[in-house]
């Protein structure tokens, strides 16, 4: 991460723009020529139908490009018994497999309920939506006996120094995470879910997100900004390099966790409230000097290009860059730090007005790391006390544990996890 | 009660349709005329008092409620193959039966705590005010489908601008007076015009058909009532007697799976078996909460592990209850 409050837009890099801004009309002829050196989830994440693969190592929405709109749902889970739990994840698979193929609703006896809400009309297309489910540490206490299969690094999310965490925004047994080209495609999976999971579940917190995805097909160039006006988003780790995500992203078979992570990532979500009338007041030398970037261009303070990488062992006493500037602090840049960077989700909220009048927005924000210490947190350590906190406070989230993707066709989320008791 | 405020407008936007259309020509030239006198504030209230002071039938059902869309419908179109002649309807009739009996205790246990409050003893009133209602929750979509007694009996104080406003009437005013403000003192007038409007009602219930398909969707409703309303504790906040609200929901639907339950049975076991099963683990949770006598425990009591069980176990319920309509096929 050498960026700003979150990175490079997960996935839209080269390779997945190309294949979709130029090729989606002639992806067929690629194809036919043989050139189809993509895998298979690259190249469906831009396809026509826009229908994303539920099948995989690895589960979808994590490193698949990034989309319009987000709806992230914390649940507290009810189920009476550890069968009452397996039952839920097979419901869940169902379900999630079902709406990101997009379908056609069963028709019943018009006496009865429908068989889905109907929002998007009788016949739904996938719409690119995924929905992508972790667990949280409260799924580990002992109600279904999963405490010694607890990941090692997944505890409640802690309040860090600058944090105020409002409980009702906070953490959860279970998180979905929706995304898809339109808010309607989300709503319309979580109603189906929360209908077919009714006992099973309860509804904790949701939060809704939304964005203007990247079209800037550079790797280290965005045309992302956030509400403080800044671009945002220049330096994720490039989603689509396997090797890069295996080092830093999914658990690895050699690692010291519980062997059912295996293929799972930590799921940071911070929602993080912006003073943005506050912001707007500040000139623009000193928001350019907490961010360390200029805004208009995005380029590092001193630098021409936003893609140019921003050498502080030339500026020790940060006469170009604030030794405190958020992009600084965040990123360092040290072949120490390289091993800290986290693969960034970032959407907009926007939900009214707070008791003092002010513009209640600011940013639903999510972090995919092998190892959540060495990843979010010593980040966050780093970023304790920057200058930026004056304009921003993180007010709930939680930290979950995605779980390992679905391979086999009986297979079900969490399989590995339950069955390994 | 559930979805008041939308059934107060829906009643005031009817109540406008009906006496205004017939003579009131909306051409542009007299259209602001109209518009001004309709929308002021004190026509406005009017109305309002009109629609359940002086009701022009005191019968009148909301558009929302029971029986408001085609009630009166044959069923026997759509009606499972499977169903008996007749047992339908001989479950009708055991319904009509049950809620007049429950309009009968309702006017009992009312009149015993309307008694206490006009004698001025907050303490008696108190204590019997939890079960004086419990005859209205058990039949609660028949009872609040005539809008103009659902406005007056069980109404909440959110419905009004303020607390003191002489429209906000019937069995919250009375808790509000007994356990917000520890007295009965200038209650007397409230405490007779419930008397007045239970009264009121049992002559349109005694009067009333209830239809087949009216009756099932009752089951359901009961327990929407619980899990939208109920559920928040929002009813019953200056008692604190939720529980007993909650529970006689519980019963009036348990009563109408009862009544169906040999048709239930036939054409769909499972369903019926899931069902007995919810309502046992929805029982069994109000149990943990009960205290000897049938009374309950203060709602504050609930913990919020038990409150999201709760929450669950009534979604589940509601889930399977809303499919009785296309068993029996009403």
């Amino acid at each position: 991460m050498s960026g700003n409050l979150f990175g490079k837009r997960a996935g839209w890099n080269r390779r997945s723009f190309l294949l979709g801004a130029s090729a989606i009309a002639t992806m067929g002829a690629i194809q036919q020529l043989g050139l189809s050196c993509w895998d298979d989830r690259a190249s469906a994440a831009t396809s026509v139908s826009g229908q994303i693969p539920f099948w995989g190592v690895h589960q979808a929405g994590i490193v698949t490009p990034d989309v319009a709109a987000a709806l992230v749902v914390a649940l507290d889970v009810t189920a009476r018994s550890t069968a009452e739990l397996q039952q839920l994840f097979h419901i869940l698979t169902q379900r999630i497999e079902y709406l990101m193929s997009g379908g056609i609703l069963q028709p019943l006896d018009p006496k009865y309920p429908p068989s889905g809400s109907g929002i998007l009309g009788n016949e739904f297309v996938a719409d690119n939506l995924t929905v992508t489910v972790a667990v949280g540490a409260s799924l580990f206490d002992d109600r279904y006996g999963l405490a010694s299969l607890k990941p090692r690094c997944l505890t409640e999310m802690p309040n860090f120094a600058h944090d105020r965490l409002d409980p009702s925004l906070c953490h959860g047994d279970l998180l979905l995470q929706l995304c898809a080209n339109h808010n309607e495609t989300n709503i319309h999976a979580l109603r189906d879910i929360v209908k077919q999971l009714a006992g099973l579940v309860v509804l904790r917190w949701q939060m809704t997100g939304f964005q203007q995805p990247d079209t800037d097909s550079h790797p280290h160039r965005t045309t992302v900004r956030n509400l403080l006006g800044f671009k945002d988003g220049t330096a994720n780790p490039d989603s689509q390099d396997e090797r890069l995500m295996n080092q830093l992203i999914w658990v690895q078979r050699n690692s010291n966790e519980p062997a059912w992570t295996i293929g799972g990532t930590y799921q940071v979500v911070r929602i993080i409230r912006m003073f943005v009338e506050f912001w707007d007041r500040t000139p623009l030398e000193e928001q350019e000097e907490i961010i360390g970037r200029a805004r208009v261009t995005g380029a590092p303070l001193g630098y021409q290009h936003e893609e140019d990488i921003p050498d502080y062992a030339k500026d020790p006493n940060g006469r170009k860059i604030a030794l405190d500037a958020h992009i600084r602090l965040a990123n360092p840049r040290t072949p120490q730090t390289e091993a800290n960077r986290i693969l960034r989700k970032g959407f907009h909220y926007s939900r009214g007005i707070d008791k003092a009048g002010q513009l209640d927005m600011g940013l639903l924000f999510m972090a995919f790391q092998q190892n959540l210490q060495r990843g979010f947190e010593t980040v966050q350590n780093r970023l304790n006390g920057e200058p930026l906190e004056e304009y921003i406070k993180p007010i709930g989230g939680g930290y979950f544990f995605t779980l390992p993707g679905v391979v086999k066709k009986d297979g079900y989320l969490g399989e590995s996890l339950l069955e390994a008791q | 009660m559930m979805k008041t405020k939308t059934k107060i407008w829906i009643g005031i936007g009817a109540y406008l349709l009906a006496s205004a259309s017939p003579m009131v020509k909306l051409s542009s030239t007299d259209r602001a005329g109209v518009d001004r006198s309709q929308s002021s504030p004190s026509l406005s209230i009017n109305l309002i008092s009109q629609t359940y002071a002086q009701p022009p039938d005191p019968c009148r059902k909301g558009l929302g409620g029971e029986g408001g869309e085609g009630s009166s419908e044959s069923p026997a179109a759509s009606l499972n193959p499977l169903i008996k002649p007749g047992e339908l309807e001989t479950a009708v009739i055991g319904y009509q039966t049950y809620v007049l009996h429950e309009v009968d205790r309702l006017l009992a246990d009312a009149k015993v705590f309307t008694d206490l409050v006009i004698a001025g003893d907050v303490k008696q009133a108190k204590s019997v005010y939890g079960s004086s209602r419990l005859g209205w929750e058990r039949i609660e979509p028949i009872a609040e489908a005539f809008e103009a007694f659902d406005n007056s009996i069980d109404v909440r104080v959110d419905e009004f601008k303020d607390e003191n406003d002489p429209k906000f009437t019937g069995f919250h005013r009375l808790e509000m007076g007994l356990f917000k403000h520890n007295t009965t003192q200038g209650y007397e007038p409230f405490a007779k015009k419930l008397m007045a409007d239970l009264n009121a009602l049992k002559a349109c219930v005694a009067s009333l058909e209830i239809a087949p398909k009216d009756m099932v969707r009752g089951a359901s409703e009961l327990i929407e009532e619980v899990a939208q309303g109920k559920i928040t504790g929002e009813e019953e906040r200056y008692s604190r007697t939720d529980f007993w609200s909650f529970k006689a929901n519980v019963e009036g639907s348990e009563k109408i799976v009862e009544l169906i339950r040999p048709m239930v049975l036939r054409i769909n076991p499972e369903l019926l078996r899931q069902i007995d099963n919810d309502f046992a683990v929805v029982n069994q949770m109000l149990k943990k909460y009960s205290l000897p006598g049938g009374k309950f425990m203060s709602y504050d009591q609930l913990t919020p592990r038990d409150k999201q069980q709760l929450q669950a176990d009534l979604a589940r319920l509601a889930e399977n209850l809303s499919k009785l309509r296309g068993v029996i096929g009403v």
